[in-house]
């Protein structure tokens, strides 16, 4: 683990609805070393997605913007910096994989034609043929078969995996230092959700770069990752290493979450669910934003948000925000 | 690719079948054109003798048969109206006339409406958006013959810029061409933006963002090659209207194409001329079609294979 590749300070992003200003990232700093994968955990809503849109800077226009906070790439910051600026960072310094690959390839160019297209914009002028064959290389590389002969075909001739394989081609095109996956495995079946996950790591095996692994599937989480945070309402509950995160879960929601995994090894009548809603977006909140939906919540808890303190496991770099640490009975 | 071509060609085929029938029948609704060739005085003799030299004493399939064996060579008979021409002559001789201000009026359309509409979707909500939204909705009230009417003062009567009407050069077709791109510019626009609006917030467009295309290829290259499918339909009707709104304009404008043609002969109970005029103007919607079905398959390979 080198030295932090990609660090997020602080950050705090909002949306600008008719109704104000609501924070969908709030208050959140993590960051992430050199061959390093930091999963992001957290429901529909939790701000996840926005976390990683933020990073990238493609959050949804015109509403959407950064308010506060740093997101540095090696001691560059990214926020404030211009539209050309930021483009130069896209595709090379991070690259990302987004979540359902029958869309997120566009339907009227050839795969070969749009990975071709991000190398173009990492070496400009080098000429397409060229290109060609790194285009082949680099297919082969994410286990596409019969790469040379699929350059030519178009998205909708491929299957759900095949397609994402192309998109991980795309974002390590680059050779970026971080690569976002929101959620990359999620539209795929579960076999194929194996061998993509396998992918990713021999990428990281072979390039050394980061990956910040966005998912609500902890199963995943405990697989690849390194560290986790835990994502609900905006704001980072808990964060740590994957082993003492799992170990011993120190925010309610993390608790929860664990108990919803289905486990093989102990037989219920029915799975844990988490009672109630995740929170919906509003522009004044009070209080820890899972109180209404946490068995422990005491009236501290609907008044005041916690403050972050290191968790019970006894890590230094484990943290968790809850007034019941340690109080739970 | 061939063989859609081929299948796009046979259901042409099938249209103008049919289209064909339409026309036969309905220029047999009308009534016997024995009584608009024969003065009112004419004698049984007469009628039947004439009945019987344009053969309208056999039955109607023999009748309609004839009538497409002509067809299918272009020849519609001679006109009543205008004497010693025949009706597909005039309609031919009128064709280039219309072709040429339509022609403007679609390239007018083209014109503005898609950087107007593609503008507008990235823009949205601003200032620009908010014009190009009223320009539609006038463009859209403004009935064709009203809006030539108003030019024509403005442009031609006070201000002299433009020649009021009649057949010329360019400075007489841009008036006429106005009136009718006009309500064109104000659908293509909608319709465009809307198209954008929706590609522009797929996922797709977001990879091409992330993977660091520059905004204006993300636009003009990712989102409208996709967003294009709509416009690309709405040409087919776009090429089609603004043959039978020549009807319209061409009488305000004095324009001598098929659409003042068309009246003249309507008015005139030239019948073989108003059956060659809506073959021809059947013809042309269907070839436009065809021409949007091939340019589907060129902008969208989900069509090109399937």
């Amino acid at each position: 683990m080198g030295a932090s590749v990609l660090q997020v300070k602080n950050l705090r992003t909002v949306l600008d609805l008719s109704s104000g200003s609501v924070p969908v990232v709030d208050d959140v700093s993590f960051d992430v070393g050199a061959g390093e994968t930091l999963g992001i955990v957290g429901e529909s809503g939790s701000g996840k997605s926005m976390t990683a849109l933020s990073i990238m800077q493609v959050l949804p226009q015109p509403i959407g913007r950064i308010e506060s906070g740093e997101i540095l790439l090696e001691q560059t910051n990214l926020v404030g910096m211009s539209d050309e600026e930021i483009a130069k960072v896209r595709g090379r310094e991070i690259g990302m994989i987004l979540q359902d690959p029958h869309t997120s390839l566009n339907p009227v160019f050839t795969v070969g034609n749009q990975v071709i297209e991000a190398l173009q914009i990492n070496n400009p002028g080098t000429p397409r043929r060229s290109l060609m064959t790194r285009v082949v290389d680099l297919l082969k590389k994410v286990n596409v078969a019969d790469a040379a002969r699929r350059v030519h075909a178009y998205p909708h001739q491929m299957s759900g995996g095949m397609k994402q394989r192309v998109v991980g081609a795309i974002a390590i095109a680059g050779a970026p230092k971080v690569i976002i996956a929101d959620e990359p495995t999620t539209a795929l079946d579960v076999t194929i959700q194996l061998q993509y996950l396998q992918l990713l790591r021999e990428i990281q095996d072979e390039t050394g770069t980061a990956i910040l692994f966005i998912t609500h599937d902890l199963g995943i989480v405990a697989n690849l990752c390194h560290k986790l945070v835990v994502m609900y309402g905006g704001k980072i509950v808990e964060s740590g290493t994957v082993s003492d995160v799992f170990r011993a879960p120190s925010h309610p929601y993390t608790e929860a979450l664990l108990n919803s995994v289905p486990s093989v090894d102990q037989k219920v009548d029915r799975l844990y669910a988490i009672e109630g809603q995740p929170p919906a977006l509003s522009a004044d909140r009070k209080g820890c934003s899972f109180a209404p939906r946490c068995p422990y919540a005491q009236e501290i808890c609907k008044r005041d948000v916690p403050q972050q303190e290191a968790g019970l496991s006894g890590a230094d770099n484990h943290f968790a925000s809850c007034w019941n640490m340690g109080r739970k009975t | 690719m061939l063989r859609f071509i081929f299948t796009r060609l046979s259901h042409m085929l099938i249209a103008l079948f049919v289209i064909t029938v339409i026309v036969f029948s309905l220029s047999h609704l009308t009534g016997s054109p024995i009584d608009a060739l024969l003065p009112d005085d004419a004698t049984q003799q007469q009628i039947d003798s004439l009945t019987e030299h344009l053969g309208l004493d056999r039955p109607y399939y023999v009748q309609y048969l004839t009538f497409l064996q002509n067809a299918a060579v272009g020849d519609f008979g001679d006109s009543t109206k205008w004497k010693g021409n025949t009706a597909a002559g005039v309609v031919l001789e009128r064709l280039p006339a219309t072709l040429k201000l339509g022609g403007l009026a679609v390239l007018i359309s083209v014109a503005v409406a898609i950087p107007l509409g593609v503008l507008s979707a990235i823009w949205r909500g601003s200032i620009f958006d908010r014009m190009a939204g009223i320009i539609a909705l006038l463009g859209q009230s403004f009935p064709a013959f009203w809006l030539g009417i108003i030019l024509m003062w403005i442009f031609a009567v006070t201000l002299g810029w433009f020649p009021t009407s009649g057949y010329g050069g360019l400075s007489y077709m841009i008036l006429p061409a106005i009136a009718m791109a006009w309500f064109q510019i104000a659908a293509l626009t909608r319709l465009t933006r809307s198209a954008m609006l929706e590609v522009l917030d797929t996922e797709y467009v977001k990879l091409a963002r992330v993977k660091g295309v520059s905004e204006r290829a993300v636009i003009w290259k990712h989102a409208f090659r996709n967003a294009a499918i709509v416009p690309v339909t709405y040409f087919g009707v776009l090429a089609g209207s603004l043959l039978t709104g020549s009807v319209v304009v061409e009488t305000v404008f004095a324009w001598p194409g098929t659409g003042l043609l068309a009246i003249d002969a309507i008015r005139g109970r030239d019948f073989p001329v108003v059956q060659s005029v809506v073959m021809f103007f059947a013809v042309f919607y269907l070839l436009a079609n065809f021409l949007v079905d091939v340019l589907y398959a060129v902008v969208d390979p989900r069509i090109r294979f399937s």
